[in-house]
């Protein structure tokens, strides 16, 4: 018991070296007494889990408490969301997820909460990219049609499974240019790229922030950006816009950050509110986002609940359209886009 | 007679897969049967099906070959049946009401009934370890490494 | 990277006293959480990432890389000391390091153990610097075809190793672990399968609570069923062992070693599978087989060569790709990513003195890991001397914590207890559990890659024989099989009936 003693005043020491000093930062309306846990529903290493440390790191000054991250990983997330559901109302537990995961649990079935029973911080957008192979035959989007219509349902695409934000963005391409193509999902964003990288599928339409770095490392050429402007990625150049091949393309990316239950009391989520525009004001937040190829955001309150309600007419009638549905999204009163 | 038990337990058991893992749907507008979610469970589930029959047929026939006269309850005594069976009702107990009181007074509690019930020593020697358990166990995970228990 | 630069970096790490501190206390974090049944490596890591996240980029990255060391190293005491696993890298380590401590040698076992996770860090780091971008390369050869077999290739394993005397049974538990491992969404489709429409179901038994109620109950009620008092005799004056003992070795350290490495520059394969086929292959190997499981020195140092090998080589995938090679790996590398930085391709190009740093850092840390592993040995070692029943109360404490903290999940915590009730019906019967560890490890692998590989070539099977490595794969698997049965044992046995008793112990 004496080394756990000692490591126990080691870790003290560090803690104080880190400069973490409670009872600064301005007057609050609730100030946590103990540290706060974002259950994270996703395996470290990963977007949300990422983005959810980063954003932690920098909520912890305001709140002057720590913030720790848990993995609770299982059911493309449905698991994490409903353990924070079920914790009590105090807003010591939080989580954090994709604007797509929050809309999906519903529609898919897996859950009965709907992505009206929360409150989003969300501090990074990332879009859809379209990329292949360096050496891919495939030069462009009209190329991508073309190789698709020319060999009906055998094109393969890698998504980090059925239903994830990757899949989303193939059903919106495949509804769009009326083309079919063949599915071949993987474990996660990451193992879905280096598919891509490593030649077993031929095409991945993964988030930005997952194919950056192997886009800059010229391994993947990006094709084009599931948005109506072109994505501007450090180290790499210019994407173009999904939209100069294929005009109405609908916008097709996620929203990332925390998200606590829609009924915590209201001094709660006003603290969590004010700690939060702290956070994602400051340059680590904004350097982040630039690095990982998205688009820095700030969205709280009513303006991220309308964001999250526009993105979830899209992404519930894509389900659905692609038969993945368990739950039409009328019964759901989420209407047509 | 463990393999025999084991074999028609394991036999039921897969069964029970492979019955669940047929009636998962093989066909639909995502899948063959080549990929089908239900595909590789029914193998597994067929598979242990043989050997838990292997299993319960070799048991059955060294049971008729040894013939051996019924002590099982005197065997059961000797084995510890009853130890074991009290140490799993505390365990469900201490994992049942997990998050109903206090980590720390659970924690103590359980090691309290272990103690006195297990090891016979006096109540205070008892009480004293289990005091010391429980504040170890709950101040290191919750301070030190941060770790949140119910 | 040249050795001067790796010089360089190393002596300004080991004059610099706060990195030195820094390290020296990640590796007592780490073997802390490895010893502790249900702590890992993964979970001690992730912790640390955010309690770090203020210090500058190369104290945090020392911080990390010696608490992933630490907590690879440390899982063995448990191993030894109480038969249960620290984390799923050490379930090969119980099979002959727990005889060992029965026969009083716990104190000899943890330092053969300790130095032979040394030798395997270091060949593993060494793989490291000096094959990185080689390496890596290999990580791309593996695609769905290859991670089929290799599956596979861990379930045949474990199956014939763990149940010598009795194979059906461990094929049975192996079977057993997969079957039960197909319960959640499935890997492609998401389909809910055996879930009853329970949403705690559909993410399947997670795997740390499956090994800590396996492992953990089932040796706890193994203890609690016995009346006498059970304390073992235990010899506390050999700690270090002798270096000429250790290095008649020198086959299986650098055979695992290699082995640790290879498997774990694989992505998503790790320190669990590389210590179950370094101790496979060891066994193989030897020249005393039926030593092992009764307490073999070949085999505890095969398996700990072996896993801890495997962290320099699931490093390598990370630096150079930016894909993790095992699950703790991810966490190092979402560390460094938020730290600035990314791992990838261009790591070396735009921070190209960062591998040398690593390098430099696993150094320090694997010398820092052996000597407080070693330094505290005798103490540790006198848990054997508490009666195991008074000990086993605060295992079941510690092992229902671990199941909960993983996750902060209660479900986890009844996966546990049902999985520990398993555990020790299956030993009553003579069945072992680590094949069915195992297959919770392997069976979405097999499964999910299978299935992906069928539909990547729209149901042809081609590529699983015609793939270099993946045909290489199922010669192993098959040649497995083939020796545990008795046709070519009697076929070779002829065949050397014919010749003059030379050398032919292998």
């Amino acid at each position: 018991m004496t080394r756990l003693a000692t490591t126990a005043v080691v870790m003290f020491l560090v803690a104080g070296l880190m400069g973490v000093d409670p009872g600064q930062a301005g007057p609050a309306p609730w100030r946590p007494a103990r540290p706060i846990t974002i259950i994270v529903p996703w395996a470290a290493g990963g977007s949300t889990d990422m983005t959810a440390r980063i954003m932690a790191s920098q909520m912890e000054k305001p709140l002057g408490q720590k913030i720790v991250i848990v993995n609770s990983p299982g059911a493309g997330g449905a698991i994490g969301m409903k353990e924070v559901w079920d914790r009590p109302r105090d807003g010591y537990t939080w989580t954090a997820n994709s604007s797509t995961a929050a809309i999906s649990y519903a529609v898919l079935g897996q859950l009965d909460l709907t992505h009206r029973d929360w409150l989003y911080f969300y501090s990074l957008y990332a879009p859809n990219v379209i990329a292949v192979r360096a050496d891919s035959p495939i030069k462009d989007v009209k190329g991508l049609i073309d190789a698709m219509k020319a060999r009906p349902g055998a094109v393969t695409v890698s998504s980090a499974g059925a239903g994830s934000s990757g899949h989303l963005a193939s059903e919106t391409f495949r509804l769009a240019a009326g083309t079919t193509y063949r599915h071949i999902a993987y474990a996660g964003g990451a193992p879905a790229v280096v598919a891509a990288v490593a030649g077993e599928v031929e095409v991945v339409m993964q988030l930005s922030m997952e194919a950056a770095e192997m886009l800059r490392a010229k391994r993947l050429r990006a094709l084009a950006v599931m948005s109506s402007t072109p994505l501007e990625l450090d180290g790499y150049g210019t994407i173009p816009a999904i939209t100069a091949s294929i005009p109405n393309f609908p916008e097709t990316g996620s929203y990332f950050g925390v998200m606590v239950p829609r009924d915590l009391p209201a001094g709660v989520v006003a603290a969590v509110d004010e700690a939060f525009q702290y956070a994602a004001d400051t340059f680590t937040l904004r350097s982040f986002a630039k690095h990982m190829g998205t688009a820095h955001a700030a969205l709280s309150g009513k303006r991220a609940s309308d964001v999250t309600e526009a993105k979830a007419r899209r992404v519930a009638w894509t389900l659905f359209d692609a038969g993945l549905a368990k739950r039409s999204p009328a019964d759901l009163g989420i209407p047509k886009p | 007679m463990a393999d025999v038990a084991a074999g028609l337990a394991l036999g039921a058991l897969s069964l029970a897969f492979l019955f669940g893992a047929l009636r998962m749907p093989m066909h639909t507008m995502h899948w063959t049967w080549l990929n089908a979610p239900g595909l590789v469970p029914a193998v597994l589930a067929a598979v242990l099906l043989v050997q838990a029959l292997f299993l319960t047929v070799r048991g059955a026939g060294r049971l008729r070959a040894r013939r051996q006269g019924a002590a099982g309850r005197a065997a059961a005594l000797q084995w510890g049946a009853g130890r074991v069976a009290l140490t799993l009702a505390l365990a469900f107990a201490f994992a049942l009401l997990m998050g109903r009181m206090p980590f720390a007074i659970l924690t103590a509690l359980f090691v309290f009934a272990m103690t006195v019930a297990f090891r016979g020593t006096s109540a205070w020697k008892a009480a004293a370890s289990a005091l010391i358990t429980a504040v170890t166990v709950s101040w290191v995970f919750t301070r030190v490494f941060l770790v949140p228990l119910p | 990277m040249t050795p001067w630069t790796l010089l360089v970096e190393f002596t300004r790490l080991v004059t610099n006293p706060v990195m030195l501190g820094l390290v020296l206390l990640g590796a007592q974090i780490g073997i802390v959480f490895g010893m502790l049944p249900g702590l890992t490596a993964t979970m001690a890591l992730s912790l640390l990432t955010g309690l770090t996240f203020g210090l500058p980029v190369d104290y945090a990255i020392a911080v990390l890389i010696a608490t992933y060391v630490g907590a690879i190293t440390g899982g063995s005491r448990s191993a030894v000391l109480i038969n249960i696993p620290g984390t799923p890298a050490q379930a090969a380590v119980c099979l002959d390091g727990y005889p060992l401590a029965m026969q009083g040698r716990a104190a000899e076992a943890i330092g053969l153990s300790v130095t032979a996770s040394t030798l395997g860090t270091l060949f593993g780091v060494s793989m490291l610097a000096v094959f990185a971008p080689l390496l890596g390369q290999v990580a791309l050869k593996f695609g769905s075809w290859e991670f089929f077999w290799l599956a596979i290739f861990g379930i045949v394993i474990a199956g014939s190793l763990t149940a010598p005397t009795d194979p059906v049974k461990g094929w049975m538990a192996g079977f057993l672990g997969l079957l039960l491992a197909t319960v959640g969404l499935d890997g492609i489709h998401a389909f809910p399968r055996f879930t009853f429409g329970r949403v705690e179901l559909q993410g399947g038994f997670a795997l740390i609570p499956v090994l800590v109620g396996a492992y953990g109950m089932g040796e706890i009620l193994g203890v609690m069923r016995r009346d006498e008092r059970l304390v073992v005799e235990t010899n506390l004056y050999r700690v270090l062992p002798r270096v000429r003992e250790v290095l008649r070795h020198w086959r299986h350290i650098l055979r695992s070693g290699l082995i640790g490495t290879v498997i774990g520059v694989v992505p998503g394969v790790g320190e669990d599978i590389a210590s179950w086929v370094s101790y496979d292959t060891a066994k193989r190997t030897s020249r005393t087989p039926v030593q092992f499981g009764k307490g073999s020195i070949e085999g505890l140092i095969a398996a700990e060569t072996g896993d801890n090998a495997c962290i320099g080589g699931a490093t390598i995938p990370v630096l150079t790709l930016g894909v993790p090679g095992s699950a703790p790996a991810a966490v190092l590398l979402a560390a460094l990513t938020i730290h600035g930085l990314q791992p990838g391709p261009l790591l070396a190009l735009k921070h190209p003195h960062v591998i040398a740093e690593i390098v430099a850092i696993f150094v320090a840390a694997t010398l820092a890991v052996f000597v407080l592993s070693l330094s505290l040995v005798r103490p540790m070692v006198r848990v054997l001397l508490v009666p195991r029943q008074a000990l086993m109360p605060i295992v079941y404490v510690l092992a229902v914590v671990g199941s909960y903290a993983i996750a902060a999940r209660q479900f986890d915590v009844y996966v546990m207890l049902g999985f520990g009730v398993l555990g020790f019906l299956m030993q009553a019967a003579g069945f072992p559990v680590a094949p069915l560890v195992l297959g919770f490890i392997l069976g979405p692998m097999a499964d999910d890659n299978l299935r992906r590989a069928l539909t990547l070539t729209a149901g042809d099977p081609t590529p699983f024989f015609t793939r270099p490595i993946s045909a290489i794969l199922m010669a192993f698997s098959g040649l497995t099989v083939l020796s545990r049965t008795p046709l070519p044992g009697w076929v070779a046995g002829k065949f050397r009936a014919l010749r003059p008793r030379s050398g032919g112990a292998r």
